[in-house]
């Protein structure tokens, strides 16, 4: 069986990320149903360990200074005998803001091979719209599988150790130069299959920034486009929230 | 060898996004460094090995037990009994 670990750096956002850390442990039960086992490294400093600690993930506990530095010690974690007895084969940088289909998973790459998604959809910060685009950048977003062997030839610390953002950029531009046999490789999914919520603090790309990129389809109301992708009881709890959080801005 | 320098921003602008006086860890392409040394924009002050720190992380608590695929039964296990039922 093989076996991989996402690792998530948290910061704030404590009410979204439960639901999309919750989401993310339905995400590895149904690849570890599927031969694939399955988990995730929390990395963070405030209540999202807590969380993951009760939704039975591993954590790592590091302050925010850089973010890079985040992303390192979850990859090192995941996948350097050194600090974990059984690492990981695979890797997969997800963010604590994000829904993944664990669909998308189930074909894994290559030991030199990068497998990269294009396509995805973004929710605007108040819930109400949803886009999907399809990202022309090299790799296209940061959710992307690495196999082990291409972390080692950074030492599974891939990203520049002082950056705040961009850190999937660095990751993989520093391990093209580490590893010249690697592949890029690209899935063609849905773009329903990876979801970016969007939320008005703490955004680093709020949604108006991906409008540039190709559109894959109209805008849409996120909890009737995504219906049949993702069960029902993790839209609802989305659509609460959502709904909770423009009380809160109209009051 | 994954060594990393930890510079200081001596300079009176930013260095690669750090403001003067911060303190930072980055791998430099050696001429580069050399380079913004010599201008008086940054000071090597030491080499680092960037690390996970032991004692701040915990893998998940089912993560090191032995994989065993749905429906199979743990090493071990019979579903015939000792009295050959």
């Amino acid at each position: 069986m093989k076996r991989l670990l996402f690792v998530v750096p948290a910061h704030g956002r404590a009410k979204l990320a439960r639901i999309c850390l919750t989401h993310l442990r339905h995400t590895c039960d149904e690849l570890t149903a599927h031969k694939i086992k399955a988990s995730a490294i929390v990395v963070a400093d405030d209540e999202n360990l807590d969380t993951a600690t009760e939704l039975g993930f591993g954590t790592v506990r590091r302050d925010n200074t850089f973010v890079s530095r985040r992303y390192n010690d979850g990859v090192q974690a995941a996948l350097d005998a050194q600090f974990n007895g059984q690492p990981a084969d695979f890797v997969v940088p997800c963010g604590s803001d994000d829904f993944v289909d664990w669909r998308i998973f189930l074909d894994l790459p290559g030991r030199h091979t990068v497998r990269c998604f294009q396509r995805l959809s973004f929710v605007r910060e108040d819930g109400r719209e949803m886009i999907s685009r399809r990202l022309l950048n090299q790799g296209g977003c940061g959710i992307r599988v690495y196999p082990r062997e291409v972390m080692q030839s950074r030492w599974f610390r891939p990203c520049d150790e002082d950056r705040h953002r961009a850190c999937d950029t660095s990751i993989l531009h520093n391990l093209q130069r580490a590893h010249p046999a690697l592949r890029i490789q690209y899935a063609g999914i849905d773009p329903r299959q990876i979801v970016d919520w969007k939320s008005p603090d703490n955004q680093l790309n709020p949604y108006r920034s991906l409008r540039p990129h190709r559109p894959l389809a109209e805008p849409s109301d996120p909890f009737t486009a995504l219906r049949g992708i993702y069960q029902d009881e993790f839209l609802e709890q989305m659509q609460e929230h959502y709904e909770h959080a423009r009380g809160l801005v109209a009051a | 060898m994954n060594e990393f320098g930890v510079y200081r921003v001596t300079g009176k602008r930013e260095y690669r996004g750090h403001t003067p006086g911060a303190v930072f860890e980055a791998i430099l392409d050696p001429s580069a460094a050399q380079r913004a040394i010599d201008r008086g924009d940054i000071k090597l002050l030491r080499y680092v090995t960037p690390s996970l720190v032991p004692g701040s992380y915990r893998l998940p608590p089912d993560w090191l037990e032995p994989v065993t695929r749905p429906n199979e039964a743990p090493a071990g296990a019979s579903l015939v009994s000792e009295e050959g039922s």
